[in-house]
């Protein structure tokens, strides 16, 4: 057997055994030995061992392949086929990687504890009444669980970065534009990135290597070739770090708070200087997020009519008819929650003083983290506000919910890279911390991270 | 925005028609009470000044990289008859008056 | 009472590439239905629109054309509504930041003499697919081998007062736009539609009064026919008290009658925002300037050029430069050798004829030219020219050897020209007395009698010497 064929084999069997978590929507045994074969025949062709060879990635069912249906965990895409695949995978491919499965979300990417999906929620692989956060949970749950040590997933307001600190896995953002958007099923298109789950940085470092870069395909993509990271900062000697006032309220979890605490100490050991510095607008960044995102989202989502593929409602009537039936019960509530509000956000007499107002406010978030970085060279923040919530607790109310978000979505809005690392537990539950850089500094944010990873016991007890 | 009205039913209903969704009959007050409690939570914004300006809100390049006029659609691994719920001769279907496809 | 009618016009043309707006899909005409897609003009999940530089390099064109500022930036926006053959759910365009705005463009009315129309903008935008009604019973058949050709919108500003000031103000627009290469500006290939706004209002009044929108015309003859029933709808309303309401409506060229579309229950709510797949579309002043240079000299400049250096008539320099092709076979006429009189009698004549009778130009200017040549060198006649002419359409034989064969070329030989005169002397003797005694304008009389002995074929300039001479 070769070495790649081993590795999709063993990646079977650790499916096999995860099955419990929910994580995953779609794999085969056949597929992955088919993966084996193409991650073979690439390295053959190159001679040598590509960067990722045989390494078995999951990714999450909102990007599209050929091989395997993609359902944004909607029924409204049940049995959905793509007729091509995605960028991101077809360079991760070219990397020699494995396609291991795709993996459970919430619904479209609009959650933030992977239980909005059609196809029943994830549980948190450590913690089975807790949620493993969301919307890209199951490639979370999957990377905690060991499964694979890699992982694609999509943010949109901080989809990766705060499952990556409610299940103790490194989950990196980079800038808007750095991975190309091709064959990622759109939320809300200004700001949806690609996203890197990862047991370590490096790992996460060596996927960013292989998926970035410029495409053709998306017009948003950044005029840039792939990134190139290179060794974990030894000294940090002459670097400063902010620390945001608005990420560390007085009531902040105290377990959350010791984590950053560490994290700076970290820092200073390295002989980095701490500073605090101040994001104004941090408090309107959750409002703002729910008047763009939704907007986009009504839009992105008109696709989706039975029409052309997908599923088609058996309603009576004409065509009018149809839409409504299909599209009300093919999509779940917060999904058809979002598309509302966007929809409203965006109608006449409301433009202004919604959506209009949101961009507003937007360009005002994206200024502070401008003259934040005019102060400092990179930012240290909480990623969450809690560790990991409990399976029901926020479903009831979709606000409580959205603010699980609060601290993750700035960096959205403003499209600037962020990675969150694992910084320890609080009463066992893990607790992550966030690093975030200006706007294109992708590969010195990691270089940075890798050094503070280095410096921390990700099973240690904060408190 | 200053004092917001609350959603009504009759919004609900408006937009829903615009984003050709059915609402049921019965979850509608639900709908209106999430809608209202999204709304009235959004509307914080309006206390940000509208003097208060910033450059473009959105990063990304400044501006569109425009492709050349050549004929390279990206290709389709199997065709739209496979994708379609209705698809006759050549044409996707969709239903014109009282009838819908036997399928 | 009288009643003024005011017209404003919107004109979708389809712009000229091979690909379509946001995709490599191909514009070809005619290919079975649905087999020019792709994941983008499919509206599949996860592809991403790009838009081609050559539609906006012809919409740029076109837009300077008319006179319009191209703006440095300019943003797409969607247009959001729900229909069949709308993959996306959203039409890509732009909205409050269009491509160019401004810009005139004037016509001769019957009525009010030169007009300029005003242009309000021209922005860039994707055609949406074909709904087909009558191919399948009991369903809609959808095309999207159409969805996404890039189409530039023209948007004119309400000064056009008849219906037969719209048809005449389009001629012009096409003629023009023509001449950009922007568009093929083809109603029956739908390269070129348009949709008018039309209201009235009482003769002096200066509000404007409700308008309504009549699409579905598919000629310029036709728009002004669907004007006409309009305006007359609107007057009928108005004089018997009742209120003109906003709505679209639809020709029938058949009955020749406007009638409403079924009113959509939601009002036009297209939720238009920047489209956020696509930044800031920026161009630089030296990349307008270059679509500037590429522009040929346009009908105005070129009508002037003919008049004023040519010393053509104005009816002439007006003929041949309104329509691009003609004017450029006009002026290959003229770089042959031919002098600007001869090409422009030539040009409006048979060329014309011919240009009417099969759309294009069955004898090459250069031909045409060598033809002019000759008899210009007294080699073949006028009237045999026009003969030649006639049989170079189909001969692809070089127009001397043609007329050689055909016997027309001219005789310059005084030897035989002498004879014929000889001839002619001996048979009007009474004439050759008097034309002696001083009635000398008998000359014409005797070379038309040497022509028609030659059967035409004598040089008209050689015989007239070789008559005086023998007349002395």
């Amino acid at each position: 057997m070769s070495s790649a064929a081993e590795a999709a084999a063993r990646t079977a069997e650790a499916l096999e055994q995860s099955a419990g978590l929910n994580a995953t929507l779609h794999w085969s045994p056949e597929l992955l030995q088919a993966e084996a074969k193409q991650a073979e025949a690439t390295r053959a062709a190159l001679g040598s061992d590509p960067a990722l060879f045989a390494t078995p990635v999951a990714v999450k069912d909102n990007i599209v392949t050929v091989e395997q249906p993609t359902t944004c965990a909607s029924k409204i895409l049940e049995g959905y086929t793509s007729p091509f695949t995605a960028t991101a995978v077809e360079r991760l491919r070219a990397a020699g990687a494995i396609v291991a499965c795709k993996t459970n979300l919430d619904e479209f990417a609009m959650g933030s504890s992977t239980e909005h999906s059609a196809f029943g929620r994830v549980k948190h692989p450590e913690f089975p009444d807790r949620v493993p956060g969301g919307s890209s949970g199951g490639s979370a749950a999957l990377v905690a669980a060991g499964v694979v040590p890699v992982a694609l997933g999509s943010e949109t307001g901080g989809s990766v970065r705060q499952p990556a600190a409610f299940c103790g896995v490194v989950g990196f953002k980079p800038s808007y534009g750095r991975v190309s958007r091709h064959g990622l099923v759109a939320f809300a298109s200004s700001l949806d990135a690609i996203s890197i789950f990862s047991g370590t940085t490096l790992d996460a470092a060596r996927v960013l290597q292989a998926i970035s870069g410029h495409d053709p395909l998306d017009a948003t993509s950044l005029p840039e070739p792939a990134v190139t990271v290179g060794p974990a900062r030894e000294s940090l000697a002459g670097v400063r770090i902010g620390l945001p006032v608005e990420y560390l309220p007085a009531d902040l979890d105290p377990g959350v708070r010791a984590a950053v605490d560490r994290a700076a100490d970290v820092l200073r050991s390295c002989g980095a200087e701490l500073v605090e510095v101040s994001l104004p607008h941090t408090r309107y960044a959750v409002p703002t997020y729910y008047i763009v995102a939704p907007a986009e989202a009504s839009a992105n989502l008109a696709r989706f009519d039975g029409v052309r593929y997908g599923h088609r409602a058996e309603a009576r009537g004409d065509v009018a008819a149809l839409y409504a039936a299909t599209r009300g019960e093919g999509f779940g509530a917060e999904v058809r929650r979002r598309i509302l509000v966007g929809t409203y956000v965006l109608s006449a007499g409301y433009y202004d003083a919604y959506y209009r107002k949101a961009q507003q406010v937007r360009a005002l978030i994206a200024a502070d983290f401008h003259s934040a970085f005019g102060q400092v060279d990179y930012l240290l923040a909480p990623t969450t506000p809690t560790p990991a919530f409990k399976a029901g607790e926020k479903t009831d109310d979709p606000v409580a919910m959205y603010l699980a978000d609060v601290f993750v979505c700035p960096a959205n809005l403003a499209g600037v890279p962020a990675v969150s690392v694992p910084a320890g537990r609080s009463d066992g539950l893990p607790v992550g911390v966030q690093l975030l850089a200006p706007y294109r500094k992708d590969a010195e944010l990691l270089e940075l991270a890798m050094a503070v990873e280095a410096g921390m016991d990700r099973q240690a007890e904060v408190r | 925005m200053g004092e917001r009205m609350s959603i009504k039913a009759e919004d609900v209903i408006r937009v829903a028609r615009l984003a050709a969704l059915d609402i049921g009959e019965q979850e509608l007050p639900a709908v209106v009470r999430q809608l209202d409690r999204i709304m009235g939570y959004v509307e914080q914004l309006s206390e940000v000044p509208a003097d208060q300006k910033a450059d473009a809100a959105v990063v990304g390049p400044a501006s569109v990289a425009l492709r050349e006029d050549v004929v390279a659609p990206v290709p389709l691994a199997h065709p739209p008859e496979a994708m379609a719920p209705g698809f006759i001769a050549g044409f996707f279907t969709v239903p014109v008056r009282n009838t819908l496809e036997e399928s | 009472m009288t009643w003024e009618t005011v017209i404003g016009l919107e004109v979708h043309l389809q712009l000229r590439t091979v690909s379509k707006m946001f995709c490599g899909c191909s514009t070809a005409f005619g290919d079975p239905p649905n087999s020019n897609v792709c994941p983008v003009c499919l509206g599949l999940p996860g592809a991403l629109p790009v838009p081609n530089a050559e539609a906006i390099r012809l919409a740029a064109r076109a837009a300077l054309a008319l006179g319009g500022t191209v703006h440095d930036v300019s943003i797409f926006a969607r247009k959001n509504y729900f229909y069949p053959d709308l993959p996306k759910g959203y039409q890509i365009s732009q909205f409050d930041r269009p491509l160019s705005t401004g810009g005139a463009v004037g016509f001769e009315s019957a009525d009010r003499g030169r007009v300029s129309v005003g242009i309000t903008r021209l922005h860039v935008e994707e055609d949406a697919g074909k709904s087909l009604h009558d191919r399948i019973p009991g369903r809609t058949a959808v095309d999207l081998n159409r969805a996404g050709v890039p189409l530039a919108e023209i948007v004119t500003q309400p000064d056009l007062r008849s219906p037969a000031e719209a048809r005449a103000f389009l001629g012009n627009l096409r003629q023009l736009l023509l001449y950009t290469g922007a568009s093929d500006c083809s109603m029956e290939l739908g390269s070129l539609r348009v949709d008018a706004n039309l209201s009235i209002r009482r003769a002096g009044d200066s509000r404007l009064g409700t308008k309504t929108e009549v699409k579905n015309m598919n000629s310029f003859a036709n728009v002004e026919r669907a004007l006409n029933a309009e305006r007359d709808r609107q007057v009928a309303l108005l004089e018997s008290g009742k209120p003109v309401r906003q709505v679209t409506l639809l020709y029938d060229a058949g009955t020749g009658d406007v009638r409403p579309t079924r009113s959509k229950e939601e009002s036009h709510d297209y939720r238009y925002f920047p489209e956020p797949d696509l930044p800031p579309l920026q161009l630089t002043p030296e990349w307008i300037s270059e679509r500037r240079d590429e522009l040929p000299e346009l009908p105005e400049a070129r009508r002037a050029r003919f008049e004023l250096a040519l010393g053509l008539t104005p009816y002439h320099a007006g003929v041949i430069a309104s329509e691009r092709a003609i004017a450029d076979y006009f002026e290959a006429l003229l770089a042959g050798g031919v002098d600007a009189r001869a090409a422009a009698s030539w040009t409006t004549g048979d060329v014309m004829t011919a240009w009417n009778e099969t759309g294009g130009f069955p004898v090459a200017a250069e031909r045409l030219a060598a033809l002019v040549g000759l008899e210009r060198d007294g080699i073949v006649s006028l009237q045999a020219a026009k003969r030649v002419f006639a049989e170079l359409r189909e001969d692809p034989g070089e127009p001397r050897a043609i007329a050689e064969r055909l016997g027309l070329l001219q005789v310059r030989d005084t030897g035989a020209l002498a004879g014929w005169v000889e001839e002619v002397v001996e048979a009007f003797p009474g004439e050759v007395e008097r034309y002696r005694g001083g009635e000398t304008r008998l000359l014409g009389f005797f070379v038309g009698q040497v022509m028609k002995r030659s059967n035409g074929k004598a040089d008209p300039k050689g015989v007239q010497p070789v008559l005086l001479e023998r007349l002395k």
